[in-house]
């Protein structure tokens, strides 16, 4: 089956490689979810000289709002327009006669040849239809005209998601895809779904997306565990570069492990983290840290007062920072960036600092632990080894919950760190859980002084 | 449907477009005539194989799912008459049945849908092969079945 660019490629990958040539595709969503953007970067993305895209707008936003917001879009080249991609309008013509639109359609393709046609908005035609029997037969006639031609249309539509069992247009498309727009907190989530691609498998579920003048930005759900490939931890082992602490462990952690540093705030699990990352910039592996409360100056201080050379450690291609607030991020945006470092820089070493805050980034809690569980798996097939903290306020003996889960189950090791409050603060570290290792389970105590961690 | 008036023969090559496709009819006879040639219709493969026998066409194209004869017995039919064994047959379906089309006879095949400029393309090699004196058989095309 051959396939149609939306001029997006994460979509495209979503759609299993594009939208199927020759469909007929509904973009749906409320107003203002970004489906006029979506339609708009397919189609500058298709449209040549010789087989152009031809942008029809109906009813729903005058001719000339549209072009106007249009060349505010980046991907909109204006000098295109009219050549290689041709707006016009059916208002007029199916004001009076939606059912002529069968017949504006096959005078369009016999004028202009297109390889792609949107009709904007395709739902303010069928309320100009005076009944339900006249609107069946008019979709239908449209849809035999759009099949004959070796043509892909996209109907766009502010169609609320019950309209999806009642609307003939949804019986007779091809493919279906879905914008939402969602209030989370503070900040609006979106996401798109493919509802129906005939034919055709996809990634199904739901993506989030952000939207700006570059067009969409897609960001499918991550599935590491429907990915099919296995994982085997790599004999190799590694050090974090804290004297005892490896030493606890045979001789060091295995590549592509997770590993889980569990404690209360104040313990030493960020510090832990950012050993083990210096220790993989000194081993020739460049690491990421992604931190959602400290900012860089914030870590630069932290590295600075154990006398490490923070200005030879804080490059992109050996410990790069991506701090974000999970609270303005939504949790695909974040794991996206996250993996796409991973790949630009060649990250052999990583430290989420901490889940608690990472969960915050999840509109739905219920499915963090997925997420957890899907970024483990791509961090193992990609050879990455990490490390993941967690707060330990809602600790049960054994396991560690966030948002309700338990994902102590996720990673391979698990270490507690403790503080015993006497005469003095007393930091403990022991091995709870290792996977392929032997282990000293014991209570050791850990000291933070210059040049940073010791465990006894 | 009454079997349309034929149109007069004017030196350009006459196509016989058989489908039952009212939308792909359409497309399909503007197109040819904006190529320059004369188009005749035919919804069904009975009226096809009279309209062939009578008009003697350059070239039928031809869908296979059509009432009556279909698509591919009017090939076999067309290229079984001595009397109409030179008219050129392309398959135009929506059918993957290219190895049926020429196992029928059929001189090009081509998957719908409806690309004017290939379609075009095909007829006019077609037709130049069959010029050359090389009889409809083997027409160096894409579309040969």
């Amino acid at each position: 089956m051959q396939r149609l660019s939306t001029g997006n490629a994460a979509l495209d990958r979503i759609l299993g490689g594009g939208l199927p040539k020759n469909s007929v595709n509904i973009v749906m969503g409320l107003p203002g979810t970004g489906k006029t953007i979506l339609a708009q970067q397919l189609a500058f993305a298709n449209g040549t000289a010789e087989r152009p895209v031809v942008y029809l707008t109906t009813l729903s936003e005058p001719l000339t709002k549209v072009v106007t917001y249009l060349q505010e879009l980046r991907f909109a080249d204006v000098d295109r327009v009219g050549r290689e991609v041709h707006y016009d309008t059916l208002a007029e013509p199916l004001r009076d006669r939606p059912e002529s639109l069968a017949e504006r359609m096959a005078q369009l393709i016999e004028q202009r040849r297109p390889s792609v046609v949107v009709i904007d908005s395709f739902k303010a035609i069928m309320e100009l239809a005076p009944d339900p029997a006249q609107w069946r037969a008019t979709v239908f006639d449209v849809a035999s005209v759009l099949a004959a031609y070796d043509v892909t249309a996209l109907w766009v539509g502010e169609y609320a998601h019950e309209l999806t069992g009642r609307s003939p247009e949804f019986a007779v498309a091809d493919g279906i895809i879905e914008l939402r727009r969602v209030q989370s907190g503070s900040r609006d989530d979106r996401f798109l779904q493919v509802v129906k691609l005939r034919g055709s498998s996809f990634l199904d579920g739901e993506h989030a997306f952000t939207l700006s003048s570059g067009g969409l930005t897609v960001y499918p759900r991550l599935v590491g565990a429907a990915s099919g490939r296995t994982y085997d931890p790599q004999p190799e082992r590694l050090q974090t570069g804290i004297g005892g602490l490896d030493a606890m462990i045979e001789t060091g952690w295995l590549r592509g492990t997770s590993t889980l540093l569990a404690g209360p705030s104040g313990s030493g699990k960020t510090l832990m983290g950012l050993h083990f990352l210096r220790q993989g910039v000194e081993d020739g592996e460049p690491g990421l840290l992604v931190n959602f409360q400290e900012s860089p100056s914030q870590l630069r201080r932290i590295m600075k007062s154990l006398d490490w050379d923070t200005d030879a450690l804080l490059r992109p291609d050996r410990l790069d920072l991506l701090h974000s607030s999970p609270v303005e991020l939504q949790i695909d945006t974040i794991i996206q960036e996250l993996l796409r470092r991973i790949d630009a820089h060649g990250v052999r070493r990583i430290v989420v600092d901490a889940l608690g805050d990472l969960s915050k980034a999840a509109a739905d809690p219920r499915r963090f632990s997925d997420y957890v569980y899907a970024l483990s798996q791509e961090l193992a097939q990609r050879g990455v080894t990490s490390m993941l903290t967690v707060e330990t306020a809602g600790a049960t003996p054994l396991g560690f919950v966030v948002s309700g889960k338990d994902v102590s189950e996720m990673s391979d090791n698990t270490l507690l760190l403790g503080m015993e409050l006497g005469p003095d603060l007393v930091r403990t570290v022991r091995i709870i859980k290792t996977r392929g290792s032997a282990h000293d389970g014991a209570r050791h105590v850990l000291r933070i002084s210059r040049p940073g961690i010791v465990v006894e | 449907m009454q079997p349309e008036p034929a149109a007069p023969r004017t030196g350009r090559a006459l196509i016989l477009v058989v489908e039952q496709d009212p939308q792909m009819r359409r497309l399909e006879r503007y197109f040819l005539e904006q190529a320059g040639y004369a188009v005749e219709l035919a919804v069904d493969g009975n009226q096809a194989l009279e309209t062939a026998q009578r008009l003697r066409p350059d070239i039928v194209v031809a869908e296979i799912l059509v009432a009556g004869l279909d698509g591919l017995s009017v090939c076999r039919a067309l290229k079984s008459d001595p009397e109409t064994r030179s008219i050129v047959v392309v398959i135009f379906s929506i059918l993957a049945a290219e190895q049926r089309a020429r196992d029928a006879g059929a001189d090009g095949f081509l998957r719908k849908p409806l690309d004017d400029a290939r379609l075009v393309q095909s007829i006019e090699a077609l037709l130049a092969h069959q010029r050359q004196g090389n009889g409809p058989e083997g027409g160096a095309t894409d579309a040969t079945a």
